[in-house]
Protein backbone atom coordinates (compact mmCIF):
# COMPACT_ATOMS: atom_id res chain seq x y z
CA UNK A 1 0.00 0.00 0.00
CA UNK A 2 1.37 3.37 -0.93
CA UNK A 3 2.77 5.89 -0.22
CA UNK A 4 5.55 3.40 0.17
CA UNK A 5 8.04 5.21 2.35
CA UNK A 6 5.73 6.54 5.06
CA UNK A 7 3.67 3.34 5.29
CA UNK A 8 6.55 0.90 5.44
CA UNK A 9 8.59 3.13 7.69
CA UNK A 10 11.52 3.18 5.32
CA UNK A 11 14.53 5.10 6.49
CA UNK A 12 15.07 8.74 5.72
CA UNK A 13 18.15 8.02 3.62
CA UNK A 14 16.08 6.15 1.07
CA UNK A 15 13.59 8.99 1.09
CA UNK A 16 16.36 11.43 0.21
CA UNK A 17 17.67 9.18 -2.52
CA UNK A 18 14.22 8.93 -4.03
CA UNK A 19 13.96 12.71 -3.78
CA UNK A 20 17.09 13.03 -5.85
CA UNK A 21 15.84 10.57 -8.46
CA UNK A 22 12.48 12.28 -8.65
CA UNK A 23 14.31 15.53 -9.10
CA UNK A 24 16.26 14.01 -11.96
CA UNK A 25 13.02 13.06 -13.65
CA UNK A 26 11.54 16.44 -12.90
CA UNK A 27 14.48 18.37 -14.29
CA UNK A 28 14.72 16.17 -17.31
CA UNK A 29 11.04 16.49 -18.21
CA UNK A 30 11.08 20.24 -17.61
CA UNK A 31 14.04 20.75 -19.84
CA UNK A 32 12.69 18.46 -22.53
CA UNK A 33 9.49 20.46 -22.45
CA UNK A 34 11.57 23.53 -23.14
CA UNK A 35 10.98 25.19 -19.81
CA UNK A 36 14.58 26.17 -19.53
CA UNK A 37 13.85 29.23 -21.62
CA UNK A 38 12.35 32.33 -20.05
CA UNK A 39 11.12 33.61 -23.36
CA UNK A 40 9.22 30.38 -23.91
CA UNK A 41 7.72 30.57 -20.46
CA UNK A 42 6.66 34.16 -20.91
CA UNK A 43 5.18 33.24 -24.26
CA UNK A 44 2.06 31.97 -22.60
CA UNK A 45 1.14 35.45 -21.47
CA UNK A 46 1.50 36.93 -24.94
CA UNK A 47 0.00 34.09 -26.86
CA UNK A 48 2.93 33.11 -29.00
CA UNK A 49 3.82 29.97 -27.10
CA UNK A 50 1.44 28.11 -24.84
CA UNK A 51 3.77 25.26 -24.02
CA UNK A 52 3.50 26.15 -20.34
CA UNK A 53 -0.25 25.69 -20.43
CA UNK A 54 -0.03 22.35 -22.19
CA UNK A 55 2.69 20.84 -20.06
CA UNK A 56 1.40 22.19 -16.77
CA UNK A 57 -2.15 21.06 -17.12
CA UNK A 58 -1.33 17.77 -18.78
CA UNK A 59 1.03 16.97 -15.91
CA UNK A 60 -1.50 17.95 -13.26
CA UNK A 61 -4.25 15.94 -14.96
CA UNK A 62 -2.04 12.88 -15.41
CA UNK A 63 -1.06 12.84 -11.76
CA UNK A 64 -4.61 13.61 -10.67
CA UNK A 65 -6.11 10.73 -12.64
CA UNK A 66 -3.25 8.49 -11.59
CA UNK A 67 -3.98 9.13 -7.93
CA UNK A 68 -7.68 8.47 -8.40
CA UNK A 69 -7.01 5.15 -10.10
CA UNK A 70 -4.39 4.12 -7.56
CA UNK A 71 -6.87 4.91 -4.83
CA UNK A 72 -9.56 2.83 -6.50
CA UNK A 73 -7.19 -0.12 -6.82
CA UNK A 74 -6.48 0.15 -3.12
CA UNK A 75 -2.80 0.84 -3.75
CA UNK A 76 -2.52 4.15 -1.97
CA UNK A 77 -3.76 5.62 1.27
CA UNK A 78 -4.78 9.12 0.29
CA UNK A 79 -5.08 10.29 3.87
CA UNK A 80 -1.29 10.18 4.15
CA UNK A 81 -0.60 12.08 0.94
CA UNK A 82 0.20 15.72 1.53
CA UNK A 83 -2.57 18.11 0.58
CA UNK A 84 -1.53 21.74 0.58
CA UNK A 85 -2.76 23.57 3.63
CA UNK A 86 -5.43 26.19 3.27
CA UNK A 87 -4.31 29.64 4.37
CA UNK A 88 -6.39 31.61 1.97
CA UNK A 89 -5.14 35.14 2.52
CA UNK A 90 -1.45 34.44 2.38
CA UNK A 91 -2.04 32.14 -0.59
CA UNK A 92 -3.68 34.93 -2.59
CA UNK A 93 -1.24 37.66 -1.61
CA UNK A 94 1.72 35.37 -2.13
CA UNK A 95 0.31 34.27 -5.45
CA UNK A 96 -0.11 37.81 -6.70
CA UNK A 97 3.44 38.72 -5.72
CA UNK A 98 4.69 35.60 -7.43
CA UNK A 99 2.72 36.52 -10.51
CA UNK A 100 4.55 39.81 -10.75
CA UNK A 101 7.81 38.02 -10.24
CA UNK A 102 6.92 35.54 -12.94
CA UNK A 103 6.20 38.07 -15.63
CA UNK A 104 9.10 40.31 -14.64
CA UNK A 105 11.70 37.63 -14.23
CA UNK A 106 10.35 35.07 -16.62
CA UNK A 107 10.95 32.10 -14.38
CA UNK A 108 9.62 30.22 -11.43
CA UNK A 109 11.99 28.49 -8.99
CA UNK A 110 11.81 25.05 -10.59
CA UNK A 111 12.37 26.23 -14.14
CA UNK A 112 15.07 28.65 -13.08
CA UNK A 113 17.16 25.82 -11.66
CA UNK A 114 16.57 23.86 -14.83
CA UNK A 115 17.59 26.78 -17.02
CA UNK A 116 20.61 27.59 -14.92
CA UNK A 117 21.72 24.01 -15.42
CA UNK A 118 22.02 24.55 -19.15
CA UNK A 119 23.79 27.85 -18.89
CA UNK A 120 21.14 30.54 -18.89
CA UNK A 121 22.66 33.45 -17.09
CA UNK A 122 19.37 35.22 -16.53
CA UNK A 123 18.19 32.13 -14.67
CA UNK A 124 21.19 32.28 -12.39
CA UNK A 125 20.42 35.88 -11.58
CA UNK A 126 16.83 34.88 -10.94
CA UNK A 127 17.95 32.28 -8.43
CA UNK A 128 20.14 34.85 -6.74
CA UNK A 129 17.19 37.18 -6.60
CA UNK A 130 15.02 34.46 -5.08
CA UNK A 131 17.49 33.92 -2.29
CA UNK A 132 17.47 37.63 -1.59
CA UNK A 133 13.69 37.67 -1.64
CA UNK A 134 13.47 34.82 0.83
CA UNK A 135 16.00 36.53 3.04
CA UNK A 136 13.92 39.68 2.90
CA UNK A 137 10.87 37.74 3.94
CA UNK A 138 12.67 36.13 6.82
CA UNK A 139 14.02 39.42 8.10
CA UNK A 140 10.70 41.21 7.91
CA UNK A 141 8.70 38.19 9.00
CA UNK A 142 7.23 39.87 12.04
CA UNK A 143 5.42 42.26 9.72
CA UNK A 144 3.76 39.41 7.85
CA UNK A 145 3.39 36.83 10.57
CA UNK A 146 -0.23 37.55 11.18
CA UNK A 147 -1.15 37.44 7.52
CA UNK A 148 0.90 34.30 7.09
CA UNK A 149 -1.09 32.42 9.69
CA UNK A 150 -4.56 33.72 9.00
CA UNK A 151 -7.63 31.69 8.06
CA UNK A 152 -6.24 28.23 8.51
CA UNK A 153 -8.62 25.48 7.42
CA UNK A 154 -6.30 22.52 7.24
CA UNK A 155 -5.84 20.31 4.22
CA UNK A 156 -8.91 21.32 2.32
CA UNK A 157 -9.72 19.56 -0.93
CA UNK A 158 -11.77 21.21 -3.63
CA UNK A 159 -13.91 18.10 -4.02
CA UNK A 160 -15.01 18.43 -0.38
CA UNK A 161 -15.82 22.10 -0.74
CA UNK A 162 -17.88 21.51 -3.87
CA UNK A 163 -19.29 18.32 -2.36
CA UNK A 164 -18.51 16.05 -5.29
CA UNK A 165 -16.43 12.95 -5.83
CA UNK A 166 -12.77 13.37 -6.71
CA UNK A 167 -13.36 11.65 -10.02
CA UNK A 168 -16.19 13.96 -11.03
CA UNK A 169 -14.07 17.02 -10.26
CA UNK A 170 -11.24 15.51 -12.28
CA UNK A 171 -13.55 15.08 -15.25
CA UNK A 172 -14.61 18.71 -15.02
CA UNK A 173 -11.01 19.84 -14.83
CA UNK A 174 -10.06 17.70 -17.82
CA UNK A 175 -12.88 19.17 -19.89
CA UNK A 176 -11.88 22.68 -18.86
CA UNK A 177 -8.31 21.93 -19.79
CA UNK A 178 -9.41 20.70 -23.21
CA UNK A 179 -11.18 23.98 -23.78
CA UNK A 180 -8.12 25.91 -22.67
CA UNK A 181 -5.87 23.90 -24.94
CA UNK A 182 -8.13 24.55 -27.87
CA UNK A 183 -8.29 28.29 -27.20
CA UNK A 184 -4.56 28.34 -26.63
CA UNK A 185 -3.76 26.64 -29.90
CA UNK A 186 -5.94 29.13 -31.74
CA UNK A 187 -4.10 31.95 -29.97
CA UNK A 188 -0.76 30.49 -30.99
CA UNK A 189 -1.78 30.61 -34.60
CA UNK A 190 -2.98 34.16 -34.26
CA UNK A 191 -0.22 35.63 -32.14
CA UNK A 192 2.54 33.39 -33.32
CA UNK A 193 5.95 34.94 -33.52
CA UNK A 194 8.26 33.07 -35.83
CA UNK A 195 11.18 35.27 -34.92
CA UNK A 196 11.01 34.32 -31.28
CA UNK A 197 10.17 30.68 -31.85
CA UNK A 198 13.29 30.25 -33.89
CA UNK A 199 15.44 31.37 -31.00
CA UNK A 200 13.93 29.46 -28.11
CA UNK B 1 -3.33 16.88 -35.42
CA UNK B 2 -4.18 13.21 -35.17
CA UNK B 3 -2.07 12.62 -32.06
CA UNK B 4 -3.72 15.48 -30.21
CA UNK B 5 -7.17 14.11 -30.90
CA UNK B 6 -6.08 10.69 -29.67
CA UNK B 7 -4.62 12.17 -26.51
CA UNK B 8 -7.76 14.19 -25.91
CA UNK B 9 -9.95 11.13 -26.31
CA UNK B 10 -7.78 9.11 -23.97
CA UNK B 11 -7.78 11.77 -21.28
CA UNK B 12 -11.50 12.40 -21.46
CA UNK B 13 -12.31 8.68 -21.38
CA UNK B 14 -10.01 8.09 -18.43
CA UNK B 15 -11.53 10.94 -16.49
CA UNK B 16 -15.03 9.78 -17.37
CA UNK B 17 -14.14 6.41 -15.89
CA UNK B 18 -12.65 8.12 -12.88
CA UNK B 19 -15.84 10.06 -12.40
CA UNK B 20 -17.90 6.90 -12.29
CA UNK B 21 -15.64 4.95 -9.95
CA UNK B 22 -16.76 4.80 -6.35
CA UNK B 23 -14.57 6.80 -4.02
CA UNK B 24 -12.74 4.53 -1.63
CA UNK B 25 -10.94 5.25 1.56
CA UNK B 26 -7.92 3.07 1.94
CA UNK B 27 -6.17 2.76 5.23
CA UNK B 28 -2.54 1.88 5.45
CA UNK B 29 -3.32 0.09 8.70
CA UNK B 30 -5.27 -2.67 6.98
CA UNK B 31 -3.96 -6.14 7.72
CA UNK B 32 -3.25 -8.84 5.21
CA UNK B 33 -4.11 -12.53 5.53
CA UNK B 34 -0.86 -13.71 7.14
CA UNK B 35 -0.87 -11.04 9.81
CA UNK B 36 -4.49 -11.80 10.58
CA UNK B 37 -3.86 -15.53 10.87
CA UNK B 38 -1.00 -14.91 13.25
CA UNK B 39 -3.18 -12.81 15.52
CA UNK B 40 -5.93 -15.42 15.54
CA UNK B 41 -3.47 -18.19 16.41
CA UNK B 42 -1.98 -16.22 19.25
CA UNK B 43 -5.36 -15.15 20.55
CA UNK B 44 -3.94 -11.67 20.91
CA UNK B 45 -7.32 -10.11 21.33
CA UNK B 46 -9.03 -12.77 23.41
CA UNK B 47 -10.39 -12.15 26.87
CA UNK B 48 -10.83 -14.96 29.34
CA UNK B 49 -13.83 -15.35 31.66
CA UNK B 50 -11.89 -14.32 34.78
CA UNK B 51 -10.61 -11.19 33.11
CA UNK B 52 -14.15 -10.26 32.19
CA UNK B 53 -15.23 -10.77 35.78
CA UNK B 54 -12.61 -8.33 37.00
CA UNK B 55 -13.57 -5.79 34.39
CA UNK B 56 -17.23 -5.93 35.37
CA UNK B 57 -16.55 -5.96 39.09
CA UNK B 58 -14.10 -3.06 38.89
CA UNK B 59 -16.54 -1.08 36.76
CA UNK B 60 -13.55 0.03 34.74
CA UNK B 61 -14.67 2.89 32.47
CA UNK B 62 -11.92 2.24 29.98
CA UNK B 63 -13.77 -0.83 28.76
CA UNK B 64 -16.98 -0.98 26.80
CA UNK B 65 -18.97 -4.21 26.63
CA UNK B 66 -20.69 -4.72 23.29
CA UNK B 67 -23.47 -7.28 22.96
CA UNK B 68 -23.65 -8.44 19.35
CA UNK B 69 -26.82 -10.48 19.72
CA UNK B 70 -30.20 -9.40 18.36
CA UNK B 71 -32.05 -6.77 20.40
CA UNK B 72 -34.64 -9.26 21.73
CA UNK B 73 -31.94 -11.32 23.40
CA UNK B 74 -30.19 -8.22 24.70
CA UNK B 75 -33.37 -7.11 26.39
CA UNK B 76 -33.89 -10.43 28.12
CA UNK B 77 -30.43 -10.48 29.62
CA UNK B 78 -27.07 -8.85 29.07
CA UNK B 79 -23.93 -8.02 30.98
CA UNK B 80 -24.10 -4.98 33.27
CA UNK B 81 -23.26 -1.81 31.37
CA UNK B 82 -23.24 -3.49 27.96
CA UNK B 83 -24.56 -1.75 24.86
CA UNK B 84 -26.29 -3.58 22.05
CA UNK B 85 -25.00 -3.46 18.47
CA UNK B 86 -26.55 -6.33 16.49
CA UNK B 87 -23.91 -8.06 14.39
CA UNK B 88 -25.30 -6.94 11.03
CA UNK B 89 -25.15 -3.28 12.02
CA UNK B 90 -21.61 -3.40 13.34
CA UNK B 91 -19.84 -1.54 10.54
CA UNK B 92 -22.68 0.70 9.44
CA UNK B 93 -22.51 4.46 9.65
CA UNK B 94 -24.43 4.63 12.92
CA UNK B 95 -22.22 2.32 14.89
CA UNK B 96 -18.79 2.32 13.27
CA UNK B 97 -17.59 5.17 15.45
CA UNK B 98 -17.77 2.81 18.41
CA UNK B 99 -15.51 0.32 16.66
CA UNK B 100 -13.06 2.60 14.88
CA UNK B 101 -11.83 4.62 17.82
CA UNK B 102 -9.05 4.99 20.37
CA UNK B 103 -10.97 6.02 23.49
CA UNK B 104 -12.01 2.71 25.02
CA UNK B 105 -11.35 -0.97 24.69
CA UNK B 106 -14.39 -2.77 23.32
CA UNK B 107 -15.24 -6.34 24.27
CA UNK B 108 -17.47 -8.13 21.78
CA UNK B 109 -19.58 -10.96 23.12
CA UNK B 110 -22.38 -13.29 22.05
CA UNK B 111 -23.80 -16.49 23.47
CA UNK B 112 -21.48 -19.05 21.95
CA UNK B 113 -18.67 -16.78 20.93
CA UNK B 114 -18.42 -17.65 17.24
CA UNK B 115 -20.10 -14.55 15.87
CA UNK B 116 -18.17 -12.26 18.17
CA UNK B 117 -14.91 -13.87 17.06
CA UNK B 118 -15.90 -13.22 13.48
CA UNK B 119 -16.65 -9.60 14.32
CA UNK B 120 -13.22 -9.27 15.87
CA UNK B 121 -11.48 -10.70 12.84
CA UNK B 122 -13.36 -8.30 10.57
CA UNK B 123 -12.44 -5.29 12.65
CA UNK B 124 -8.79 -6.39 12.81
CA UNK B 125 -8.78 -6.75 9.04
CA UNK B 126 -9.78 -3.13 8.78
CA UNK B 127 -6.94 -2.23 11.07
CA UNK B 128 -9.09 -1.11 14.00
CA UNK B 129 -7.36 -1.47 17.30
CA UNK B 130 -8.97 -1.58 20.73
CA UNK B 131 -11.49 -4.33 19.99
CA UNK B 132 -11.39 -7.60 21.93
CA UNK B 133 -13.57 -10.68 22.16
CA UNK B 134 -14.88 -12.72 25.06
CA UNK B 135 -13.54 -16.12 24.12
CA UNK B 136 -16.27 -18.74 24.35
CA UNK B 137 -18.99 -16.13 24.77
CA UNK B 138 -21.50 -15.84 27.56
CA UNK B 139 -21.93 -19.59 27.72
CA UNK B 140 -18.34 -20.20 28.71
CA UNK B 141 -18.40 -17.33 31.15
CA UNK B 142 -21.47 -18.72 32.90
CA UNK B 143 -19.93 -22.17 33.08
CA UNK B 144 -16.57 -21.01 34.33
CA UNK B 145 -17.51 -18.29 36.73
CA UNK B 146 -21.14 -18.41 37.70
CA UNK B 147 -21.19 -22.21 37.89
CA UNK B 148 -17.64 -22.53 39.09
CA UNK B 149 -16.52 -25.99 40.18
CA UNK B 150 -13.99 -26.36 42.92
CA UNK B 151 -10.51 -27.28 41.63
CA UNK B 152 -9.82 -31.00 41.33
CA UNK B 153 -6.51 -30.68 43.10
CA UNK B 154 -7.23 -28.96 46.41
CA UNK B 155 -3.55 -28.29 47.11
CA UNK B 156 -3.13 -26.03 44.09
CA UNK B 157 -3.29 -22.60 45.78
CA UNK B 158 -3.48 -20.67 42.54
CA UNK B 159 -6.50 -22.62 41.34
CA UNK B 160 -8.04 -22.27 44.79
CA UNK B 161 -7.62 -18.53 44.74
CA UNK B 162 -9.30 -18.32 41.35
CA UNK B 163 -12.16 -20.52 42.53
CA UNK B 164 -12.73 -18.39 45.62
CA UNK B 165 -12.71 -15.26 43.51
CA UNK B 166 -15.36 -16.81 41.29
CA UNK B 167 -17.48 -17.67 44.31
CA UNK B 168 -17.24 -14.09 45.46
CA UNK B 169 -18.21 -12.94 42.00
CA UNK B 170 -21.30 -15.08 42.13
CA UNK B 171 -22.34 -13.34 45.29
CA UNK B 172 -21.67 -10.00 43.64
CA UNK B 173 -23.81 -10.80 40.65
CA UNK B 174 -26.62 -12.07 42.81
CA UNK B 175 -26.79 -8.62 44.31
CA UNK B 176 -24.15 -8.71 46.98
CA UNK B 177 -21.80 -5.96 47.99
CA UNK B 178 -19.00 -4.66 45.87
CA UNK B 179 -15.96 -6.86 45.86
CA UNK B 180 -12.56 -5.72 47.09
CA UNK B 181 -10.06 -5.19 44.38
CA UNK B 182 -8.26 -8.32 43.37
CA UNK B 183 -4.60 -8.50 42.66
CA UNK B 184 -5.29 -10.63 39.62
CA UNK B 185 -3.88 -8.88 36.60
CA UNK B 186 -6.23 -8.05 33.79
CA UNK B 187 -3.61 -8.51 31.16
CA UNK B 188 -5.05 -6.32 28.45
CA UNK B 189 -2.33 -3.97 27.42
CA UNK B 190 -3.66 -0.63 26.31
CA UNK B 191 -2.75 -0.59 22.70
CA UNK B 192 -1.84 2.87 21.46
CA UNK B 193 -3.33 3.69 18.11
CA UNK B 194 -0.52 3.88 15.62
CA UNK B 195 -0.67 7.45 14.47
CA UNK B 196 -0.15 7.86 10.76
CA UNK B 197 2.94 9.98 10.48
CA UNK B 198 2.00 13.08 8.54
CA UNK B 199 4.02 13.72 5.44
CA UNK B 200 5.54 17.15 5.01
CA UNK B 201 5.03 18.80 1.74
CA UNK B 202 4.68 22.00 -0.20
CA UNK B 203 7.21 24.62 0.61
CA UNK B 204 8.77 23.22 3.76
CA UNK C 1 9.60 16.96 -27.37
CA UNK C 2 5.90 17.32 -27.95
CA UNK C 3 4.60 19.44 -25.05
CA UNK C 4 1.73 17.10 -24.32
CA UNK C 5 4.08 14.18 -24.14
CA UNK C 6 6.40 16.11 -21.88
CA UNK C 7 3.39 16.93 -19.74
CA UNK C 8 2.48 13.28 -19.40
CA UNK C 9 6.07 12.47 -18.52
CA UNK C 10 6.14 15.18 -15.89
CA UNK C 11 2.80 13.96 -14.59
CA UNK C 12 4.16 10.45 -14.21
CA UNK C 13 7.18 11.76 -12.30
CA UNK C 14 4.79 13.65 -10.02
CA UNK C 15 2.65 10.55 -9.57
CA UNK C 16 5.71 8.48 -8.72
CA UNK C 17 6.64 11.06 -6.13
CA UNK C 18 3.23 10.80 -4.49
CA UNK C 19 3.20 7.02 -4.61
CA UNK C 20 6.70 6.60 -3.24
CA UNK C 21 6.93 9.39 -0.72
CA UNK C 22 3.47 10.83 -0.23
CA UNK C 23 4.51 14.29 -1.27
CA UNK C 24 4.60 16.23 -4.48
CA UNK C 25 7.35 18.24 -6.11
CA UNK C 26 8.72 21.56 -5.00
CA UNK C 27 11.48 24.07 -5.51
CA UNK C 28 11.08 27.20 -3.43
CA UNK C 29 11.44 25.20 -0.23
CA UNK C 30 14.92 24.17 -1.22
CA UNK C 31 15.92 27.78 -1.73
CA UNK C 32 14.53 28.56 1.67
CA UNK C 33 16.69 25.79 3.15
CA UNK C 34 19.73 27.37 1.53
CA UNK C 35 18.90 30.74 3.04
CA UNK C 36 18.29 29.20 6.46
CA UNK C 37 21.55 27.29 6.26
CA UNK C 38 23.47 30.39 5.32
CA UNK C 39 21.81 32.43 8.02
CA UNK C 40 22.62 29.76 10.56
CA UNK C 41 26.27 29.91 9.61
CA UNK C 42 26.35 33.66 9.88
CA UNK C 43 24.50 34.03 13.15
CA UNK C 44 22.94 31.18 15.11
CA UNK C 45 21.46 33.50 17.67
CA UNK C 46 19.59 35.38 15.02
CA UNK C 47 18.13 32.18 13.63
CA UNK C 48 16.95 31.04 17.02
CA UNK C 49 15.29 34.29 17.87
CA UNK C 50 13.48 34.57 14.58
CA UNK C 51 10.00 33.12 14.43
CA UNK C 52 10.53 32.27 10.83
CA UNK C 53 13.98 30.72 10.63
CA UNK C 54 13.72 28.82 13.88
CA UNK C 55 11.03 26.59 12.45
CA UNK C 56 13.48 25.10 10.02
CA UNK C 57 16.49 24.60 12.23
CA UNK C 58 16.24 21.52 14.42
CA UNK C 59 19.65 21.87 15.95
CA UNK C 60 21.02 18.54 14.87
CA UNK C 61 20.16 18.03 11.27
CA UNK C 62 21.75 20.17 8.64
CA UNK C 63 18.92 22.16 7.02
CA UNK C 64 20.38 21.19 3.69
CA UNK C 65 19.68 17.54 4.36
CA UNK C 66 16.07 17.97 3.34
CA UNK C 67 13.87 16.27 0.79
CA UNK C 68 13.46 19.38 -1.31
CA UNK C 69 17.12 20.29 -1.40
CA UNK C 70 18.01 16.90 -2.76
CA UNK C 71 15.14 17.04 -5.19
CA UNK C 72 16.25 20.40 -6.54
CA UNK C 73 19.77 19.08 -6.81
CA UNK C 74 18.29 16.34 -8.96
CA UNK C 75 16.50 18.94 -11.05
CA UNK C 76 19.81 20.63 -11.67
CA UNK C 77 21.45 17.44 -12.85
CA UNK C 78 18.38 16.25 -14.75
CA UNK C 79 18.08 19.53 -16.58
CA UNK C 80 21.74 19.42 -17.42
CA UNK C 81 21.52 15.91 -18.81
CA UNK C 82 18.51 16.79 -20.89
CA UNK C 83 20.19 19.90 -22.21
CA UNK C 84 23.32 17.97 -22.97
CA UNK C 85 21.67 15.27 -24.99
CA UNK C 86 19.53 17.78 -26.85
CA UNK C 87 22.40 20.07 -27.64
CA UNK C 88 21.01 23.01 -25.72
CA UNK C 89 23.97 23.68 -23.49
CA UNK C 90 25.04 27.26 -24.06
CA UNK C 91 25.70 30.38 -22.03
CA UNK C 92 22.94 32.81 -22.82
CA UNK C 93 20.93 35.69 -21.55
CA UNK C 94 17.47 35.44 -22.98
CA UNK C 95 15.68 38.64 -23.75
CA UNK C 96 13.79 40.56 -26.32
CA UNK C 97 16.05 42.57 -28.65
CA UNK C 98 14.29 45.69 -27.40
CA UNK C 99 16.09 45.77 -24.06
CA UNK C 100 19.69 45.38 -23.07
CA UNK C 101 21.23 42.39 -21.36
CA UNK C 102 21.90 44.46 -18.31
CA UNK C 103 18.31 45.47 -18.02
CA UNK C 104 17.21 41.89 -18.43
CA UNK C 105 19.45 40.77 -15.63
CA UNK C 106 18.13 43.47 -13.35
CA UNK C 107 14.61 42.34 -14.07
CA UNK C 108 15.68 38.78 -13.43
CA UNK C 109 16.94 39.67 -9.99
CA UNK C 110 13.86 41.74 -9.19
CA UNK C 111 11.56 39.04 -10.48
CA UNK C 112 13.45 36.49 -8.46
CA UNK C 113 13.22 38.56 -5.32
CA UNK C 114 9.50 38.99 -5.76
CA UNK C 115 9.05 35.32 -6.47
CA UNK C 116 11.16 34.31 -3.50
CA UNK C 117 9.22 36.58 -1.21
CA UNK C 118 5.87 35.55 -2.63
CA UNK C 119 6.67 31.85 -2.48
CA UNK C 120 7.22 32.03 1.26
CA UNK C 121 3.99 33.88 1.81
CA UNK C 122 2.10 31.60 -0.52
CA UNK C 123 3.64 28.47 0.92
CA UNK C 124 4.89 27.17 -2.36
CA UNK C 125 5.74 28.02 -5.93
CA UNK C 126 4.27 26.79 -9.20
CA UNK C 127 5.71 23.31 -8.70
CA UNK C 128 4.90 22.79 -5.07
CA UNK C 129 1.65 24.65 -4.63
CA UNK C 130 0.14 24.95 -8.07
CA UNK C 131 1.18 21.74 -9.80
CA UNK C 132 1.27 19.30 -6.89
CA UNK C 133 -1.61 21.09 -5.22
CA UNK C 134 -3.80 20.70 -8.27
CA UNK C 135 -2.95 17.02 -8.56
CA UNK C 136 -4.33 16.38 -5.07
CA UNK C 137 -7.25 18.75 -5.64
CA UNK C 138 -6.18 21.08 -2.86
CA UNK C 139 -8.08 24.34 -2.67
CA UNK C 140 -4.95 26.23 -1.66
CA UNK C 141 -3.22 24.84 -4.74
CA UNK C 142 -5.89 26.07 -7.09
CA UNK C 143 -6.09 29.46 -5.45
CA UNK C 144 -2.33 30.00 -5.53
CA UNK C 145 -2.18 28.90 -9.15
CA UNK C 146 -4.93 31.25 -10.23
CA UNK C 147 -3.33 34.10 -8.33
CA UNK C 148 0.05 33.53 -9.99
CA UNK C 149 -1.14 33.10 -13.54
CA UNK C 150 -3.91 35.64 -13.26
CA UNK C 151 -1.56 38.32 -12.05
CA UNK C 152 1.02 37.50 -14.68
CA UNK C 153 -1.60 37.72 -17.42
CA UNK C 154 -2.91 40.98 -16.06
CA UNK C 155 0.51 42.60 -15.96
CA UNK C 156 1.83 41.05 -19.15
CA UNK C 157 1.16 44.21 -21.11
CA UNK C 158 3.47 46.27 -18.92
CA UNK C 159 6.38 43.90 -19.32
CA UNK C 160 5.98 43.17 -22.98
CA UNK C 161 9.17 44.90 -23.95
CA UNK C 162 11.16 42.35 -22.03
CA UNK C 163 9.96 39.50 -24.13
CA UNK C 164 8.43 40.47 -27.42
Amino acid sequence: MGPIIPVHGISEEWNLLIAFLIGLGFGFSLEQAGFSSSRKLAGMFYGYDITVLKVFFTAAITAMLGLIFLNYLGWIDMSIVYVNQYYIQSAIVGGVIMGVGFIAGGFCPGTSVCAAAIGKIDAMFFIGGSLIGILLFGETYSLWEELYNKNFLGSLKLSSVLNMKDGVLALIIVLMAMVMFWIGERAEKKFGREDIMKEV
Amino acid sequence: MKSRVILAIILVSLSAIAAILPQKKNSALQLNAEELLQEIKLGTYNIGPDQLTEIIVNKDPSYMLIDLRPASEYEKFSLPGAINIPFDSLFTENWIMYIDQDLRKNIFFTNGGTLSSTALVLSRQKGFKNNFVLAGGLNRWFETVLNAKPPANSVDTEALKIYQRRLAAQQYFKGGEALPKNDVQIDLKPIPVRKKKMVQGGCS
Amino acid sequence: MNPYLAGVLLGLVLLASFYLTGRGLGASGAMKSVVVYGMDKVSEAHVESSHFYSKYVTGEENPLKSWLVLEVFGVLIGGFISGAISGRLTWKIERSPKITSGKRLIFAVLGGALFGFGSQLGRGCTSGAALSGMAVLSVAGFVTMMAIFGTAFALAYFFRKNWI
